[in-house]
């Protein structure tokens, strides 16, 4: 679950500073282990129809976050340099399509934003919590987590 | 351009009777008292900070415990500099609606961050780096990665620092060659840049990101309650009827309903020259790329997203950032137009050509309004000390992303083999702050009496040429390897430089109408041959094709590690032990 995730950090664990990640002490095989049980895992993961799914719904929503708003970033920006007729129609007293466009562009990035979280919330997180499940069922992600986390990290 | 508060930008800044004409007077008074309020809480905040920072996640991510809603502050403290400020603000008030268009850029970039910050959050640990490293194990990543983001961080810097000299010099009223109590303007400006460097240095040494962070929250607020009550009192004087005010900055300016048009100050149409008119016109298009696609490759706001617990989180800060920065660039429309109503577009030209001056006028002017001359001097305080807090914050988290940056990965993962101590790599981070910091101050100080707003513009370039392609291909492409990464950022390094350097920017740029040399490099050497100021247009995708090309020219691939980079970014399993 996603408070599972949440739990971990707010305890400290000792983060070493090292590219494998491994508390010292441990030989190089054991560190080659456990980089191969991480590997292996991850293999396993990108094949759960979970996880494709996941991956194609956040394609999805970020290819549509993205081409809606460089699309009509850019038509505006076109508009402003090209079309500076129609920008500066009036609409009333002293507002003109050029204004009223840029204040549109403010609210569409609000919408969007405000969408894209929306969601994320609905689709992708829970569905991410729920394929991390499924692989802590199988191997833990760093051997070396289990003793400090434990008791906040395991959460059936 | 972009970079507002700049070398002699406002160096002409209130020459008409005020407060401020060299005496020590009640504005003074009131700028140095606030100013101490806000360095001395923020050096409290220091020494907690301090306190509580034991390693490593301390130090370079705040220990990654920051709520979304404090860390969306941040990012919005992050991003706001001077340049936002005083120079939209500014720009409205000159150019009207072009400068309208100009914050729409920087607004709509972040929608880009969006998608990206939970990817970044969830593979990277401490800086821009980390994110190819975890696929491509090899130094010459890191280094790569290393020297675009002190370069990127550098060019930043030095325009923030000089932007602070020269706001200091004409707080203190001497832009006309006065003295204030024996110093002139040279001093004040060196003294100003040499006081902000070391306040730098000291946050960011004794605190790291803790520090900065908070510092960052503090600002946020700080600058969101004093141009929200600045948009408040110019409303106020228009019977909160934005028609009036728009109507009446308009009539004000002097170019009647042509300043609420697009074309004043980007896109220029030249009568009678169609190369020149077609020029000035990708130019903006050149501009709102850059804009757009740089903003997500700053290494300062990308290590921002390691401060917080998960990406759900970094997700949330970013929608939450969108929304103050949002909110601040809808009030600095007000703050533009009212101060091209209340005050004039000619008395800020006739001061200043850059409209820097825009913002601490329109403050005075409503001062005055509102209560008379304590209200002018109060209200002409309270900005220039947000101005000095917007500029010490931004540097501060500049300085701390090259040092980390420095610490991290080219002495930790280069020198050290990837197997440095802990409190080695920490005490490395600190001296590296120590040393980016002068390098920064030496460096500000040399260039004080130069232009240097372009700097901040070529940041955003290069962050957008360089950096983004190599995050963008880490993500999403399994062919991306090492080779790839090396050329991607110094394909896209070197072209936006050559570009820049060709530019009229540096040379061959005069004033049509009195013949002034207005580029960097003296009038003798004409090396321009490039016709746009902004290089982004061409840079980014020469950028993106130096990487992909680089990838495909060298054999190497590992499918297994972009396979467990996917399944990381997206579910964020396995991000959550480190």
């Amino acid at each position: 679950m996603v408070d599972y995730m949440e739990g971990v950090y707010r305890r400290r664990v000792p983060d070493p500073g090292g590219e494998l990640h491994a508390p010292p002490g441990r030989s190089a095989a054991a560190r080659r282990r456990a980089q191969a049980d991480i590997a292996h895992a991850c293999e396993r993961m990108s094949v759960d129809p979970g996880f494709v799914r996941l991956r194609r719904r956040f394609a999805i929503q970020a290819g549509l976050l993205v081409a809606a708003f460089l699309g009509s970033y850019m038509s505006y920006l076109l508009l402003s340099a090209y079309a500076r007729d129609f920008m500066s129609i009036r609409i009333a007293e002293s507002v003109n399509v050029a204004l009223v466009m840029g204040i549109g562009q403010f609210l569409l990035t609000f919408v969007l934003a405000w969408a894209f979280g929306r969601f994320s919330e609905r689709a992708i997180d829970p569905l991410a919590a729920q394929v991390r499940d499924r692989a802590a069922g199988g191997a833990r992600p760093h051997p070396a987590a289990r003793d400090g986390a434990d008791g906040a990290a395991v959460r059936p | 351009m972009i970079g507002a508060v700049t070398g002699d930008g406002t160096a002409h800044l209130l020459a008409a009777p005020t407060a401020l004409d060299g005496r020590f007077g009640a504005a003074h008074a009131w700028t140095i008292g606030l100013c101490a309020l806000f360095v001395l809480v923020t050096l409290a905040i220091t020494i907690r900070a301090r306190r509580t920072t034991r390693g490593a996640v301390d130090y370079y991510a705040g220990g990654r415990g920051f709520s979304s809603t404090q860390n969306g502050l941040a990012l919005t403290g992050d991003y706001l500099s001077a340049a936002s400020f005083l120079g939209i603000a500014g720009m409205i008030s000159l150019q009207g609606y072009d400068g309208f268009l100009y914050s729409i850029g920087f607004l709509v970039a972040w929608l880009l961050v969006l998608p990206m910050a939970q990817l970044m959050r969830n593979t990277g640990r401490f800086t821009m780096a980390d994110l190819p490293a975890f696929r491509m194990r090899r130094m010459r990543v890191r280094l790569a990665c290393t020297v675009s983001t002190v370069i990127v961080c550098v060019f930043y810097l030095v325009a923030q620092m000089v932007g602070a000299g020269a706001l200091v010099s004409v707080l203190l009223g001497l832009h006309d060659g006065g003295t204030f109590l024996g110093v002139d303007a040279a001093q004040a400006r060196t003294g100003a840049i040499v006081l902000v460097g070391v306040l730098m240095i000291v946050y960011v040494m004794y605190g790291g990101m803790k520090a900065a962070t908070w510092l960052q929250i503090i600002k946020a607020v700080v600058l969101l309650g004093a141009t929200g009550l600045l948009t408040v009192l110019v409303l106020a004087m228009f019977s909160f009827d934005p028609r009036a005010l728009l109507g009446a900055a308009a009539d004000a300016s002097g170019h009647g309903p042509a300043f609420l048009e697009p074309g004043l100050g980007f896109g220029v149409e030249v009568p009678g020259e169609p190369a020149t008119t077609m020029f000035n016109k990708l130019d903006l298009i050149s501009l709102g790329l850059a804009l757009v696609l740089g903003t997500v490759a700053l290494p300062h706001i990308l290590i921002r997203f390691y401060t917080v617990p998960d990406g759900r989180s970094a997700r949330s800060s970013v929608n939450r950032a969108i929304l103050m920065v949002g909110a601040f660039y809808l009030m600095t429309l007000a703050l533009g137009f009212g101060a091209a109503a209340l005050v004039g577009s000619e008395r800020i030209l006739a001061l200043d050509p850059s409209g820097n001056s825009a913002v601490p006028m329109l403050a005075e002017e409503l001062g005055r309004l509102t209560a008379g001359p304590v209200g002018a001097a109060v209200l002409l305080a309270l900005i220039s000390a947000v101005a000095l807090a917007t500029i010490l914050a931004v540097i501060a988290s500049l300085t701390l992303a090259s040092s980390s940056s420095i610490a991290h990965d080219l002495f930790g993962h280069i020198l050290m083999w990837g197997r440095p101590r802990e409190s080695q790599e920490v005490a490395v981070a600190r001296f590296s702050a120590c040393l980016i910091g002068a390098v920064a101050i030496a460096l500000a100080v040399q260039a004080q009496e130069q232009n240097v707003a372009f700097l901040v513009g070529l940041a955003f370039a290069i962050a957008a040429a360089a950096n983004l392609p190599v995050i963008v291909l880490t993500m999403f492409w399994r062919r991306f390897n090492t080779k790839g990464v090396e050329w991607g950022i110094y394909g896209g390094l070197a072209s936006t430089l050559l570009l820049m350097l060709f530019s009229p920017v540096m040379s061959g740029k005069t004033d049509p109408a009195t013949g002034e040399n207005l580029s960097v490099l003296p009038s003798w050497i004409d090396i321009g041959f490039f016709p746009l100021e902004n290089p982004a247009l061409i840079a980014v995708p020469v950028g993106f094709a130096c990487a992909v090309v680089g990838s495909l020219l060298s054999p190497e691939r590992n499918s297994a590690r972009f396979t467990e980079l996917r399944v990381r970014s997206l579910t964020g399993w396995g991000a959550d032990q480190e």
